[in-house]
């Protein structure tokens, strides 16, 4: 399948501006991820749960090869929205990019007590490369067989599925629901935890808090999170897990339409367009307070489960305030695993201002709305198991995004954002409540 | 929903593996005298790092080609073959716990057993021998 590296034409000023639009399209060197897949697939056949290498070393991998088709051809979509270089629609209606990526992890267990892992995942990055980074890198000591301490590059802990976002042969979906796992866009930090596992009567309980930094590269710019303060705990009885996390963060989003803005208010203000002071300072971009805590469940008998989370995101930033929440529930009849699950992602956050000088209100404006409009998914699916190791899945979902529009202040024409978490929407997409039909198709791997 | 040749197949499964008969064991020297279903299932699914009196647990598990593996996980964590692996992709790749070793046949587990008090295993019920005390039975 060739990649499509086409430009694809930028709107920019008030309508619908997202301040993560990509900023570099052309021809970066685009590595089609198959060969890596083939050898994959191939290690994938052996039913061993991992390769042993002797010494204590051993190789395990995971992998999924995924298409997405999306009719519309007015905006991507993507798994992760601010990641995300692409996805599928307006850039390529089939794409293999939004799904596919392959992982491979290196544990060395030095001794009983300390242990390393290295993990590389290769997928599609925000520049569109294919190039292979650390997800997680660290060193582990028991302290004691309920108390690990691990340091190094790990993955916090925000959601239920954190661990294993890109193992999707761990999970019965195509891929975790992008309304909730769009929320926090980190894929790992550099810091520690502990890992706690005490028992109490039959309930067995993991307490994690965290520390770390972070900095992560998203379209057309770069989210840093520093002070990283987090607690992730859960209880699990029988066939029932209750899970709720906490992280609290400073954060730093960089961008040239953030720099540009924050430009412009720094002008303004000086120039005595007192206006333009009061949002520099409440908008700020730079070491920002931003949190999230959620909460979740899941039951699995085995033959039924049913899992659900709940989260809610504040900052001190121009970026949204925003809420989201998904439940799923699925039957295991043998080898098949039908699904279905509704996804939810509502903000709180304001996407006009009026409240100073024009200049003032149209950089405002503009910031506010390249945050994503309300956004709603059911999705329907089946996941099939064709071997111990290896899952086909199936997948449709029914997109459907909220409007925001006002009259433009200069021609009176309506204008607005209705792009949800779809990315590179085109101005017409941006202009009307949309509904979107995605059919995916994946096949899982783990060995 | 099911089909009906679906479930005639899993009635004929369900009957031939109700075949064998399932013991969980430890070393006879370990404090351990009984578990519950819960106990067992958390610490072959690696919920669980220690026996409840606080000592480290080293569960062994059957070749998931046996039938007294697709046995045990029926009755005991309730999963089948995929959604083992599915569990454990959970865990492996974040590094915080590795499966149980996977030991070829009974036999081989109740020796491991009988020289290691922290081991724990599950055998059928007719390759019991001194050395190893049956803690549970499903």
């Amino acid at each position: 399948m060739a990649q499509q590296t086409g430009q694809v034409p930028q709107s920019v000023g008030l309508n619908g501006h997202r301040p993560h639009q990509t900023l570099t399209h052309g021809k970066n060197c685009v590595k089609t991820p198959s060969r890596l897949l083939a050898v994959a697939a191939t290690l994938a056949i052996q039913p061993v749960p991992a390769l042993e290498l002797g010494h204590g070393f051993s190789l395990k991998g995971f992998g999924t090869a995924g298409i997405v088709y999306n009719e519309n051809r007015q905006a991507d979509f993507a798994a992760e929205s601010t990641l995300a270089a692409s996805g599928a629609g307006r850039t390529n209606p089939l794409t293999y990019s939004v799904d596919t990526k392959a992982g491979a992890q290196l544990d060395w267990q030095a001794t009983d007590r300390f242990s390393l892992t290295a993990q590389m995942l290769v997928k599609q990055f925000p520049d569109r490369s294919w190039n292979p980074e650390l997800q997680w890198g660290f060193v582990k000591f028991r302290a004691s067989p309920d108390l690990d301490v691990r340091a190094g590059r790990i993955r916090p802990p925000i959601y239920l599925l954190s661990d294993y976002l890109d193992v999707n042969y761990a999970n019965p979906w195509v891929r975790p629901p992008v309304e909730f796992y769009s929320v926090t866009p980190i894929r790992h930090m550099e810091g520690g935890d502990l890992l706690w596992r005490p028992q109490t009567g039959s309930v067995t309980w993991l307490v994690q808090p965290y520390v770390g930094r972070s900095s992560t590269p998203a379209r057309g710019g770069e989210i840093g999170l520093d002070q990283i303060l987090g607690l992730n705990v859960s209880a699990s009885l029988g066939d029932f897990t209750l899970r709720t996390g906490y992280i609290h963060t400073r954060m730093t989003v960089t961008s040239n339409f953030m720099t540009l803005a924050f430009g412009a208010y720094d002008q303004l203000c000086r120039l005595g367009d007192v206006t333009a002071c009061k949002p520099m300072r409440k908008l700020n971009h730079k070491d920002g307070e931003a949190s999230f805590g959620s909460v979740g469940a899941t039951w699995d008998n085995g033959d039924y489960f049913v899992s659900g989370e709940w989260g809610r995101r504040d900052t001190e930033t121009s970026i949204a305030d925003l809420m989201s929440w998904y439940l799923s529930g699925g039957a295991r009849f043998g080898r098949w695993t039908p699904y279905l699950t509704y996804s939810e992602m509502i903000s709180d956050s304001p996407y006009d201002y009026d409240r100073g000088s024009p200049m003032t209100n149209f950089i405002t404006t503009g910031l506010l709305r390249g945050n994503p409009t309300d956004q709603r998914t059911v999705s329907l699916g089946v996941r099939y198991d064709l071997m111990a190791n290896l899952a086909i899945k199936a997948q449709w979902d029914h997109t459907t995004t909220e409007c925001i529009t006002s009259p433009d202040p200069w021609d009176g024409r309506q204008t607005g954002t209705c792009g949800g978490w779809f990315i590179l929407a085109t101005d017409a997409f941006n202009r009307k409540p949309q509904a979107v039909d995605l059919l995916s198709l994946s096949v899982d791997f783990v060995f | 929903m099911p089909s009906l040749p679906f479930i005639l197949l899993t009635l004929i499964l369900a009957t031939r593996s109700a075949g064998a008969d399932v013991v969980v064991i430890v070393n006879a020297s370990s404090p351990v005298t009984r578990l519950d279903k819960n106990q067992v299932s958390d610490l072959f699914l690696g919920k669980a790092a220690t026996f409840p009196d606080g000592s480290q647990a080293v569960p062994l598990d059957q070749d998931n080609a046996s039938g007294l593996h697709t046995e045990f996980h029926d009755k005991v964590t309730g999963k089948s073959v995929s959604q083992l692996r599915a569990y454990w992709s959970k865990l492996v790749f974040t590094g915080k716990a590795s499966p149980p070793r996977e030991i070829p046949d009974s036999r081989a587990i109740r020796s491991l057993i009988a020289t290691n008090p922290n081991m724990i295993g599950y055998i059928d019920k007719g390759s019991v021998a001194p050395g190893v005390r049956v803690v549970y039975t499903p």
